[in-house]
């Protein structure tokens, strides 16, 4: 009976690690490929390089500008996941808190939001940035994004506010604390958890945007890495696959090391973003 | 009584009631004023111009757009690449809550018999879903690629080299094609909603059906798919709304060609409204993809609570 048993894990674990491995093949193939040059790419996928060129990845990089698009996502990630977190909390609070007459319809009209798709609002948006001079501006873009984020941030800030008993308001109020008081020592403390999982999801739509960059930004001087990344296959590097491959595995390495060491927090928060 | 008539008490339930208007008008100020700047002139505005476009003749750049009517709405219905596009949308519906569903659900089952590695397993499934589409796209365009693709290396080496074909370039092959790059990005989701759902599962429950002489395959039809059911119900909703507001991916690996043939709407109304320079009939397409998304998503906010 034991003897089966661990035959049952065996099996078990043997499907799951071939499956484990048919996930990451696409990846690893791409990333043989950015050590190659073009001869051996095209003697075949599984022949790995003769020599490991990381010539080839630091010469992406300089040519990908990725220096200059990384410093760009941050500028454009930061505020927007400071805008986003710190918006949706105040207006959560507001309609959850806040004693606003009529707050139920101010809901209604934030969540909206979140049922239309960004196809929606994105020739307007487009035509109005561009009115108020924000077109090709990184602000810009983070403004937008942190827009379109903000339906989901009060969303979840709310499911969360409305788990604290209200009693506990109700309390910190007849000791005789101000709005202000109450949501700075007694609901932004239990925030915090619900804040870092939209701050980390918020991070991640932005880092990821491609969208809203490629209508905003028209210089290449200020794409981001999603933007850029997109920008090299066209044009000059069209045929030039390891630099390609190399541009993937600049972007993609970060992102990966990022996500398996707050592995939970991501898990649970793209879980919760499920609505979106 | 006496208060209605004494001027000085109502007078001060005057003041009383000002006051507390005001302190409304600033609580409102301070808690909602920060959203509604951002939420009103980049969300609202705009959504409620897109409806507005939608019935305008416009190329984008004059001063003067032309009403027309529902005309762009018409004119939808008899344009071929319009249909096409929400062809392709179906497929990806279809497709999307076979493939990626059925292949989460089999990982998920395995998972949950494991007790080590369980976390670092789903991790590697669940990878590809925080990258981001330009980097799945780049990836699987060079997996598809016909001259150095890996898939037409491995069919030429086992003797199918006549099946390698330029598959973005193929008009019946773009699709799935894309679809296939799409299903990796969404398997591994598919997987951990359905492991927090096997959580949940009453493990006595299939001690005493495996007791009782069920099989494995048994158990999986009688017990693990009916308990399952809320989130296959939320998966399968969640995968009509991705499946309609698909574009990256799309517009990385072919913007939608050849020849317009793995168009969907999101891809067709970019390419109306921007390259165009029919941005009132691209308005009018952002409104029929609106009304699908939001009441698939009205939908699964519902189906959400049960969950």
């Amino acid at each position: 009976m034991r003897r089966q048993r661990t035959q049952h894990t065996l099996i078990l674990h043997a499907v799951l690690i071939v499956a484990a491995l048919i996930t990451i093949f696409p990846l690893v193939l791409i990333a043989l490929m950015a050590f190659k040059t073009n001869s051996e790419i095209f003697a075949g996928p599984l022949t790995p390089p003769a020599v490991w060129r990381w010539q080839q990845i630091v010469k992406a990089w300089n040519d990908g500008h990725f220096g200059q698009y990384y410093l760009n996502s941050l500028q454009v990630a930061v505020p927007t996941v400071l805008m986003v977190v710190a918006a949706s909390t105040l207006a959560a609070y507001g309609v959850v808190f806040g004693r606003l007459p009529g707050a139920r319809y101010v809901l209604g009209v934030m969540l909206l939001g979140l049922i239309v798709p960004l196809q929606a609002v994105i020739v307007p948006l487009f035509h109005n940035l561009g009115d108020l001079g924000l077109l090709n501006s990184l602000w810009g873009l983070s403004l937008a994004q942190a827009a379109v984020g903000l339906p989901f941030g009060i969303f979840l800030m709310r499911s969360f506010f409305l788990s604290i008993p209200k009693e506990l308001i109700e309390a910190a109020r007849l000791d005789g604390a101000t709005d202000v008081t109450v949501l700075r020592r007694v609901v932004l403390p239990l925030a915090m958890a619900p804040a870092l999982t939209l701050a980390t999801l918020q991070f991640m739509y932005s880092w990821n945007d491609f969208l809203l960059p490629l209508i905003i930004l028209h210089d290449p001087a200020l794409r981001t890495v999603t933007l850029g990344l997109f920008y090299i296959q066209g044009g000059t590097y069209t045929l030039n696959y390891a630099m390609i491959s190399a541009g993937v595995l600049i972007t993609a390495v970060p992102i990966m090391v990022v996500f398996f060491v707050l592995q939970r927090q991501f898990i649970a928060g793209v879980t919760a973003g499920a609505v979106k | 009584m006496s208060q209605e008539h004494d001027p000085r008490s109502a007078a001060v339930a005057r003041r009383r009631r000002l006051r507390r208007t005001l302190s409304a008008a600033l609580r409102y100020l301070i808690f909602l004023g920060p959203a509604a700047l951002l939420y009103v002139p980049f969300v609202l505005k705009p959504l409620a111009e897109t409806f507005e476009l939608s019935v305008f003749a416009w190329n984008g750049v004059a001063p003067k757009k032309d009403f027309v009517g529902l005309a762009n709405y018409i004119q939808a219905l008899g344009d071929p690449i319009f249909w096409t596009s929400l062809g392709n949308n179906l497929f990806w519906v279809i497709t999307s809550i076979v493939l990626p569903m059925a292949t989460g659900l089999v990982i998920a089952v395995l998972l949950s018999n494991v007790k080590r590695g369980q976390r670092l397993y789903s991790g590697v499934f669940f990878m590809p879903v925080v990258l981001n589409l330009i980097i799945v796209g780049l990836v699987w365009g060079i997996i598809y690629n016909p001259l150095i693709g890996p898939l037409n290396q491995f069919l030429r080496a086992i003797g199918l080299g006549q099946f390698a074909i330029g598959w973005l370039g193929e008009r019946h092959f773009a699709t799935p094609a894309i679809m296939v790059a799409g299903a990796w990005t969404y398997f591994g989701f598919c997987a951990v909603i359905f492991l927090q759902g096997l959580r949940t599962l009453d493990r006595e429950q299939i001690e005493a059906a495996t007791i009782d002489g069920a099989g494995p395959l048994r158990r999986f039809r009688s017990i693990i798919v009916p308990a399952l059911s809320p989130q296959v119900t939320l998966l399968v909703v969640m995968s009509i709304i991705g499946s309609f507001k698909v574009f990256d991916i799309v517009y990385v690996m072919t913007k939608g060609g050849p020849n317009h043939a793995s168009e969907v709407i999101a891809t067709y109304m970019y390419w109306q409204s921007f390259m165009n320079g029919s941005v009132g009939y691209g308005a009018a397409l952002a409104v029929l993809l609106t009304v699908v998304v939001a009441g698939a998503s009205i939908a699964m906010m519902s189906s959400r609570e049960r969950v």
